[in-house]
């Protein structure tokens, strides 16, 4: 492998990594704090990259005017969501993964009707190329990388030194304690829905310029999310993030020196046999 | 030992009832097969009988899908060993030359195993582990089936399968599967099969352990039951019959591609459990009549059908728990008042935990 | 000699010892107290030999068998079954059914047969029909047979789980606290079941119980534990009138007041 090589995958691997991770971020918030896992979380994704798409491609909106709107769209569609469904059957834990399910794939199949089976593409917003160690690393995802760290050391200070996320926190540590201290079950959930779907809708931002969009790319982050939050610990933060970086490495390469088939089965492999010698991921804590 | 003598003197009745409506089942399940084994001879409608057929194999996987969420397994990879079976009874016809009655057994005996194989280790897996990893092994498969032509045809999958072997009935005369009334009476003697078998594992002594693992599996283990093993027994018991029912499928459509086993598949059968009620026994047959009656109407418009069945489920999972099976106690409940019929809602919770 | 022996036992939760170097033995158709102040680690040793928590150190051995490693079902499969603080039944199911749960592992069933559900599982059927009457009938539950378990009144559903445990075989029975929650007659009424078991099955019983005037009456010898180490051991008379014991509890006592 010659050095340039090696650049190229590794930087793939990152910026790959970096989407996988705010797609599992958000999940597993949701996760920690809710104990739920909210299925159309994929569905948010493909809405965040189709609104780009309409802002970017159709409106001729500049890429960091349609970066605040579409997070702020998609986070309230996901705290109406969570208002009107979620809310009414809280409580039941499998009913919720079935009503994410059922949501998620309600708005992929509206996708297909609305915005056409027809991949849609997103023009390139930093079309220009990096010269880095002997490779050419483009711009796009350059920024993927750069965008993402953004938001991860966000979500992390807003979570570790903000009121807000104090209260997050120990919602998630201990729901009763919480409300007796006042914080308010529904606003924790709103918010949630709301920073889970927007992180979403980042990943999908980021991904517009660099993939080609449809409909059925939520389905598919729903899985890469699973397994990366499954391999790292259901809602561990930093476990999220470090598989999410693995998961990546592992695509990256393998679909540079395997073919991307070979590598899907070997992602699954792997996680399955980390999960079979470690059941609770890699930072997981077993939970009653 | 007189006191056992003494004390039973037809004390619990209710029980004994049960015990007897258990001796009768059989008689019951040869009825309903001989009742609607005549369909296809009254109506001759081909397109009608086909969707009949389609609903019988539909209702194997639902039912046995259903099972296994009930074990408290949060399933996502029917299609996994749905395809396992199509893919292996038909390589067992093609390439190995044997006889599709010989070939079917065979596949469902291959998933059951392959479920074992993968169980031990994955049901150990709590809630949501295992519905990643049985999803990322449907998917897994499906790479395989299309990453290698030989033998599993690619992504274009294999076409002209053979229909099954004639066989000859004695009394009846050559059955060739020249006609749909013939597959329709093999599907639903399958049906039929299944859902016997499913009716004992729910309903007989086993049965009992089943439902006690789901009402309290901390004293289930404290009397020495060892859940594992019987969650194992359900998964591969549930997958082979699931597995049946691909083998069937493949021989009846002759072609199958690895388009045929995504996880959509899986999504399905979840919306038809759920949407006909995963507590009852009927839930997934219901389930399954009513959504694919009503997909006929979009009938090739596949999303459209999709947000039909979702808005079904979500509609359901908000306002009819139990699902459409409890919907006569709904509207009786709507009319006598509350206390009349008490809609229990339980076992629920087993899951995610 | 004895048929469940503990040596050295000690269950540390974080640095916390619930239980430290505790020994104890029991000897087969026993019946003992084992009580000690709230938090002396009394339920914490019912979770170490029924194999609910593993221990950081010591024995646990059952007729010679080390019990260390097992999980829960495979120690119930040995014969020693316990009962929970809190009541627990398969609660949605009738008394009777919740005794057949209980039967499980007696059908060595051929799966092709239960599924059949031929004659020779119709047969089993019955004769398991019978044997759950009589458990109930012994446990003065045969009137309840078709009730659903979360139905019954209190005291009932605490000996319908007792009734499991017999069911499922028990050699050896812990019973956590069975006489909460119940009043006088109802506890009398329990202490005698108690007693009627071990001289009609030959059990082996181990109580954890706040009631100490019940333990005195029924126990033929008191293990005492206090901050999960043994403080006295010994028959009733010797453990009421044992400086430690009384230190322990009105010790506690006086401090609380």
């Amino acid at each position: 492998m010659e050095l340039h090589e090696l650049v190229q995958n590794v930087v793939n691997a990152i910026s790959i990594g970096s989407i996988y991770a705010l797609l599992a971020l958000g999940l597993t918030l949701l996760f920690s704090i809710m104990d739920i896992l909210f299925f159309a979380h994929g569905a948010m994704y493909m809405l965040g990259a189709y609104a780009t798409y309409y802002f970017c491609t159709k409106f001729g909106w500049n890429y960091f005017v349609a970066i605040p709107l579409v997070i702020l769209l998609i986070g309230t569609f996901g705290t109406l969501i969570e208002k009107g469904l979620f809310r009414p059957i809280r409580n039941d834990h499998v009913a919720i993964i079935f009503l994410g399910i059922a949501l998620n794939w309600f708005l992929e199949s509206a996708g297909f009707i609305v915005f056409g089976l027809r991949p849609k593409p997103v023009a390139s917003a930093f079309p220009g190329k990096l010269q880095f160690l002997g490779s050419t690393i483009s711009w796009e995802r350059a920024v993927v990388v750069i965008i993402g760290m953004i938001a991860v050391f966000s979500l992390y200070f807003f979570l570790m030194r903000s009121r807000l996320g104090l209260g997050l926190r120990a919602f998630a540590e201990d729901p009763e304690a919480a409300e007796l201290q006042g914080i308010s079950n529904d606003h924790v959930c709103s918010l949630g829905f709301f920073i889970g779907c927007g992180l979403a809708a980042l990943a999908g931002l980021l991904v517009a310029p660099i993939f080609i969009i449809t409909p059925a790319m939520g389905s598919h982050a729903v899985l890469i999310s699973l397994l990366v939050i499954g391999l790292g610990g259901l809602g561990s933060i930093p476990g999220a993030l470090l598989s999410a970086f693995i998961i990546g490495s592992i695509e990256s390469f393998g679909t540079a020196y395997l073919g991307a088939n070979i590598t899907w089965g070997l992602i699954f492999i792997f996680v399955v046999v980390f999960l079979t010698i470690r059941p609770t991921g890699i930072l997981g804590v077993e939970r009653e | 030992m007189t006191k056992a003598a003494a004390c039973h003197n037809g004390l619990p009745s209710a029980y004994l009832q049960k015990l007897n409506r258990q001796k009768r089942a059989p008689y019951g399940f040869l009825g309903i097969f001989f009742l609607l084994s005549m369909v296809p001879f009254i109506c001759r409608n081909d397109y009608y009988v086909h969707v009949m057929i389609a609903i019988f194999y539909t209702v194997i996987y639902t039912s046995t899908y259903r099972f296994i969420l009930r074990t408290g397994q949060f399933h996502f990879g029917a299609h996994a060993f749905i395809g396992i079976g199509a893919y292996a009874s038909v390589l067992l016809v093609t390439r190995a030359g044997w006889s599709f009655w010989a070939a079917m057994p065979a596949a469902g005996i291959i998933a059951a195993v392959c479920a074992l194989i993968v169980g031990f280790p994955i049901l150990r897996l709590k809630g949501i582990y295992f519905a990643i990893i049985t999803w990322g092994l449907g998917d897994t498969l499906r790479f395989v089936y299309m990453r290698f032509k030989n033998p599993f045809g690619g992504a274009l999958g294999i076409f002209s399968i053979p229909g099954p072997n004639p066989i000859t009935i004695p009394g009846v005369g050559v059955i060739d599967f020249s006609q749909k009334s013939h597959y329709y009476i093999l599907a639903l003697a399958l049906m039929m099969l299944t859902l016997y078998v499913l009716y004992r594992l729910e309903r007989s002594r086993i049965g009992l352990v089943f439902g006690a693992i789901r009402e309290g599996d901390q004293l289930a283990r404290a009397i020495g039951i060892n859940i594992m093993n019987y969650k194992v027994l359900a998964f591969a018991v549930c997958s082979g019959l699931a597995a049946m029912g691909g083998s069937f499928y493949a021989h009846y459509t002759y072609y199958i591609s690895p388009q045929d086993f995504t996880v959509l598949l899986t999504i399905y059968l979840a919306i038809y459990t759920v949407v006909g009620g995963q507590d009852s026994y009927f839930g997934a047959i219901v389930g399954t009549v009513v959504l694919s009656l009503a997909g006929e109407i979009f009938a090739g418009y596949s999303h459209y059908q999709l947000i039909m069945y979702s808005t079904f489920m979500i509609v359901v999972l908000l306002f009819l728990p139990q699902g459409l099976v409890s919907f006569p106690r709904y509207i009786a409940r709507l009319f006598v008042g509350n206390s009349a019929n008490e809609v229990k809602g339980k076992g629920n919770e087993s899951a995610l935990t | 000699m004895s048929q469940l022996s503990l040596k050295g036992v000690s269950k540390y939760f974080g640095g916390l010892a619930a239980i430290q170097n505790l020994d104890f033995e029991v000897k087969e158709g026993e019946i003992r107290g084992l009580i000690g102040p709230n938090g002396a680690g009394k339920t914490t040793v019912f979770n170490v030999i029924t194999g609910e928590l593993s221990p950081n150190a010591g024995e646990i051995l059952y007729a010679g068998r080390l019990l260390n490693g097992l999980k829960t079902h495979q120690v119930a499969k040995l014969g020693i079954v316990r009962t929970y603080q809190l009541v627990t039944l398969f609660s949605g199911y009738s008394a009777l059914e919740n005794i057949l749960v209980g039967f499980h592992s007696e059908s060595r069933f051929s799966l092709l047969d239960l599924i059949l559900g031929g004659r020779r599982s119709r047969a089993t059927d019955i004769a398991q029909l019978d044997k759950a009457m009589e458990i109930l009938a012994f446990m003065g539950l045969s009137a309840f047979a078709d009730a659903q378990a979360e139905n019954l009144p209190h005291g009932l559903q605490r000996k319908l789980g007792v009734a499991i445990a017999l069911a499922a075989r028990a050699k050896v029975l812990l019973l956590d606290e069975p006489l909460t929650g119940m009043n006088p007659s109802e506890a009398q009424d329990m202490i005698e079941t108690i007693r009627q078991i071990r001289k009609e099955y030959g059990t082996t019983i181990i109580l954890v119980e706040h009631n100490l005037q019940a333990v005195m009456e029924l126990c033929e010898k008191i293990t005492v534990i206090n901050f999960g180490q043994k403080i006295a051991e010994g028959e009733p008379g010797q453990i009421k009138r044992d400086e430690k014991v009384i230190e322990a509890y009105i010790g506690k006592n006086a401090h609380a007041t």
